[in-house]
C-alpha cells in the first residue's frame, strides 16, 4: 500500500509519484551511514600516518575533515543531483512540493534539522546505555519526549516527511525504472516486414457481448499474466493457462472446448480483441467498468 | 489487426528511447556532460514526451507502456526543472544571500542579543551580590580553579598565552568544530517554540557574567575581556545568529502568518537555514582568533585592537554588503 502524490509540471502534467515508506527511507539513510563511515575510516586510518610527521597536524585534518564530511556530504549530493548515494541505491529523490526546482537553502535547513531527528537521540540513547543519564544537559522527561516525536515524525504526516523535510518544503518520492516492453499485440502480430500482412485469420471468434463483460482491471490483469509467465517454470504457466482459458470461457459464455494446446492463443487473441475492444470504449469516452460493476449503477 | 495505440506508439518510439538515452547519460554524469545540440534535444524530447504520455494515457490500455511513459516524463521533469544549483553558489551565497537574508530578521537577533546581554549582565550583578550565585550559572568543569575564591594568580594563569604555536592548530580546529555543532543544535532545538535557544542564550551570557564578576573583583577585568573579546565577538555573533535563526523556526510554528503554517515553515526554515549555514563562516574565524591568536603573547592593546576591528568588520558587513536597492536603510 503505497501512498501516492501529484506533482504537476510546468506544462500542466500530473504526474504520480510514490511516496516511501518510512523504513525504506531509514534503509537508505543507513546506506549512507555505512558510506560515511567507511570514509570516515579512511580519514582516520590516513591521518594514523601523518602522525608520524606531525601529531598536530594530523589531528587536526580529522577534525576538520570528519566535520566537512558528516555535515558536507548530504549538502554536496543533494545539491548536484538531489539525491545521496543511499537514496539513489534504492531509487529515491528530493523533490520541492510546489513542484518547483530545489533550492540550495531548502537543502541546507533540511540537513541542519537533521541535529535533532538523529544525532542527538543517538546521543541521548549513547548515554543512556552507558548509565549516565544525568551528565547531559538536556535530562528528564519532557525533552526526551519531543526528541522521540522528532525522530518519529515520518510516521505521523501524510507523505511520511521528516522535521526536516517540513521545514525545507521538500518530499522524498521513489523513482523506479521502467522498462519498456513490447506491445503484446505485436509480439504476437505475424506480420510480414516487407509487405506488410497482417494475421486476419484469427482462431478464435469473439462477438461484441462477449467483449463486453470485462473491464480495464481484468485486462491488466490479463496483461500482466502475459508479460511474465516466462518468469515460472513451463508446467505452472500451463496449469496458469488452464485455469485461466476455463475463467474466461465459463463468463463470456465461449460456446467451443478447447485443448490444451489451444489455451495460449487463445488468450493471446483474448486480449488482443478485448484491448481494441476496451480501447474503442476509451475513445468514445464510455466506461471501462466490467459489467457487474456497471449494473449496480 | 490496427489499433490507434499501436500506431500512435510506433511513431513515437524512437525518440523516447532517445530521451532514455539523454537522460542516462545527465543521471551518470551530470547535466555538464550534453553538448548544445543535445541540450536543445532534450527539451524538445521532453515535450514530446509529455504530449505522448497525455496520448497515451487516453488511447491505451497497455498498462506497461503508461507506465513507462509516467516514469520516463518524471524522470524528464526533474532532470530538466530541478538540477541545477546556480554556478558560482559560494560567493553568492556570501555577497549576496547570507547578507540579505540576517538583515531580513534583524529584530529575531537583536532579541537574541538583548537576551544575551541581559544573561551577562544578571550573572555579574547576581555574583557581586552574593558570590554563591557563581555556582548556578557556571560549569564546573569548564570552570577548573577559578571560582570566587580563587586567587589573582590563578586566574591570570588562565589568561596566560603561549610562546609557540605548539597545539593551537588543533586547538583552533577543535574549537571551529565544537562550536559549529553547538550553534546547529542551538538552531535546531528552536522548533520547541523557540525556548531552548533563549535559555541557552541566557545562561550563556549569565556564566560570563558571572565568571567577570570573579575577574572584575581580583581587579583583572581589562586583562579578562582582553582575552575574551577578540574571538568573543565573532562567536557571540554567531551564536546570536543560530540562535536567532532558531527563534524564527520557533515562532513560525506558533503563528501561523498570512499563507499557511506549512508554507509560512517553509518560507522561514529555508531563511533560517540561509543563516545557520552563513554562522559557520564566523564560526571558522571565532576558532581561528580563539585558537592562535587568542593563545599567542599578544599586548592587551593589539587585542582590543583587533576585537574592535572584528566588531566594525561585522556591522559593515551585515549592513551593507549585497544591498538591495530597495532595502530599507
Amino acid at each position: 500500500m503505497k501512498k501516492h502524490e501529484e506533482l504537476i509540471t510546468p506544462e500542466n502534467i500530473a504526474l504520480t509519484v510514490n511516496i516511501p515508506n518510512v523504513y525504506e527511507r531509514i534503509e537508505a539513510f543507513l546506506i549512507d551511514l555505512v558510506v560515511l563511515s567507511i570514509i570516515t575510516l579512511g580519514i582516520l586510518f590516513i591521518t594514523r600516518f601523518m602522525s608520524i610527521i606531525s601529531n598536530e597536524i594530523a589531528n587536526a585534518i580529522s577534525m576538520l575533515a570528519i566535520f566537512f564530511l558528516w555535515n558536507g556530504y548530504f549538502i554536496y549530493y543533494e545539491l548536484k543531483r538531489g539525491a545521496t548515494i543511499g537514496k539513489k541505491k534504492k531509487g529515491f529523490r528530493i523533490v520541492s512540493i510546489d513542484g518547483n526546482f530545489l533550492r540550495p537553502s531548502a537543502i541546507y535547513v533540511r540537513n541542519l534539522m537533521r541535529e535533532i531527528e538523529f544525532f542527538l537521540p543517538l546521543k541521548l540513547l549513547a548515554a543512556i546505555t552507558a548509565g549516565n543519564l544525568l551528565s547531559i544537559d538536556i535530562s528528564g522527561f519532557w525533552p526526551f519526549l519531543w526528541i522521540v516525536i522528532f525522530s518519529f515524525f515520518p510516521y505521523f504526516n501524510k507523505r511520511n516527511r521528516r522535521i526536516g523535510d517540513i521545514f525545507a518544503g521538500t518530499m522524498v518520492i521513489s523513482i523506479p525504472q521502467a522498462k519498456l516492453q513490447k506491445d503484446l499485440i505485436e509480439k504476437t502480430k505475424l506480420t510480414n516486414k516487407t509487405a506488410k500482412i497482417e494475421k486476419t485469420n484469427f482462431e478464435f471468434v469473439f462477438s461484441d457481448e462477449m467483449l463486453n463483460i470485462y473491464g480495464k482491471d481484468e485486462l491488466e490483469v490479463l496483461e500482466r499474466i502475459l508479460r511474465s509467465y516466462s518468469e515460472i517454470p513451463k508446467k505452472e504457466s500451463k496449469k496458469l493457462f488452464a485455469i485461466l482459458t476455463e475463467k474466461i470461457i465459463k463468463k463470456i459464455n465461449y460456446s467451443e472446448t478447447l485443448l490444451q494446446k489451444q489455451h495460449k492463443n487463445f488468450l493471446d487473441e483474448f486480449y488482443q480483441k478485448q484491448r481494441k475492444y476496451l480501447e474503442n470504449k476509451l475513445l468514445r469516452g464510455k466506461s471501462l467498468k466490467r459489467r457487474t460493476e456497471r449494473k449496480k449503477k | 489487426m490496427t489499433l490507434k495505440s499501436l500506431n500512435f506508439r510506433q511513431h513515437r518510439e524512437k525518440s523516447w528511447r532517445e530521451l532514455e538515452r539523454l537522460l542516462d547519460k545527465i543521471e551518470q554524469n551530470g547535466i555538464k556532460s550534453l553538448n548544445p545540440k543535445e541540450i536543445i534535444r532534450l527539451a524538445k524530447l521532453y515535450r514530446t514526451a509529455s504530449s505522448s504520455l497525455c496520448m497515451i494515457r487516453n488511447i491505451s490500455l497497455d498498462k506497461n507502456l503508461n507506465q513507462y511513459l509516467e516514469r520516463l516524463v518524471t524522470r524528464g521533469y526533474l532532470n530538466v526543472y530541478c538540477s541545477k544549483p546556480p554556478e558560482n553558489l559560494v560567493t553568492q551565497f556570501f555577497t549576496q544571500t547570507f547578507p540579505q537574508t540576517t538583515r531580513k530578521y534583524f529584530y529575531y537577533h537583536f532579541t537574541a542579543f538583548l537576551i544575551l546581554i541581559s544573561g551577562i549582565i544578571i550573572g555579574f550583578w547576581a555574583t557581586s551580590n552574593d558570590s554563591l550565585y557563581y555556582h548556578t550559572f557556571i560549569n564546573e568543569e569548564l570552570a577548573g580553579d577559578r571560582h570566587p575564591q580563587s586567587s589573582k594568580e590563578i586566574l591570570e594563569k588562565y589568561l596566560a598565552p603561549q610562546k609557540n604555536i605548539k597545539g593551537l592548530t588543533q586547538f583552533s580546529s577543535m574549537l571551529f568544530t565544537h562550536n559549529s555543532r553547538v550553534g546547529f543544535l542551538c538552531f535546531s532545538l528552536g522548533i520547541m517554540a523557540g525556548v531552548p535557544p533563549i535559555y541557552l542564550l541566557f545562561t550563556n551570557g549569565g556564566g560570563l557574567g558571572a565568571m567577570s564578576q570573579v575577574y572584575h573583583k581580583n581587579g583583572l577585568i581589562v586583562e579578562w575581556w582582553a582575552w575574551i573579546l577578540p574571538h568573543g565577538i565573532t562567536e557571540f555573533l554567531a551564536i546570536i545568529l543560530c540562535a536567532g535563526a532558531g527563534i524564527i523556526m520557533g515562532l513560525a510554528i506558533i503563528s501561523p502568518g498570512k499563507h499557511g503554517r506549512i508554507h509560512q515553515l517553509k518560507i522561514r526554515g529555508q531563511d533560517a537555514g540561509v543563516i545557520v549555514m552563513g554562522s559557520v563562516l564566523l564560526f571558522f574565524i571565532a576558532g581561528l582568533i580563539e585558537g592562535y591568536f587568542r593563545q599567542l603573547p599578544f599586548p592587551i592593546t593589539v587585542r582590543y585592537l583587533l576585537a574592535s576591528s572584528t566588531l566594525f568588520f561585522w556591522c559593515w558587513y551585515f549592513a551593507s554588503v549585497g544591498k538591495k536597492i530597495h532595502e530599507k536603510a
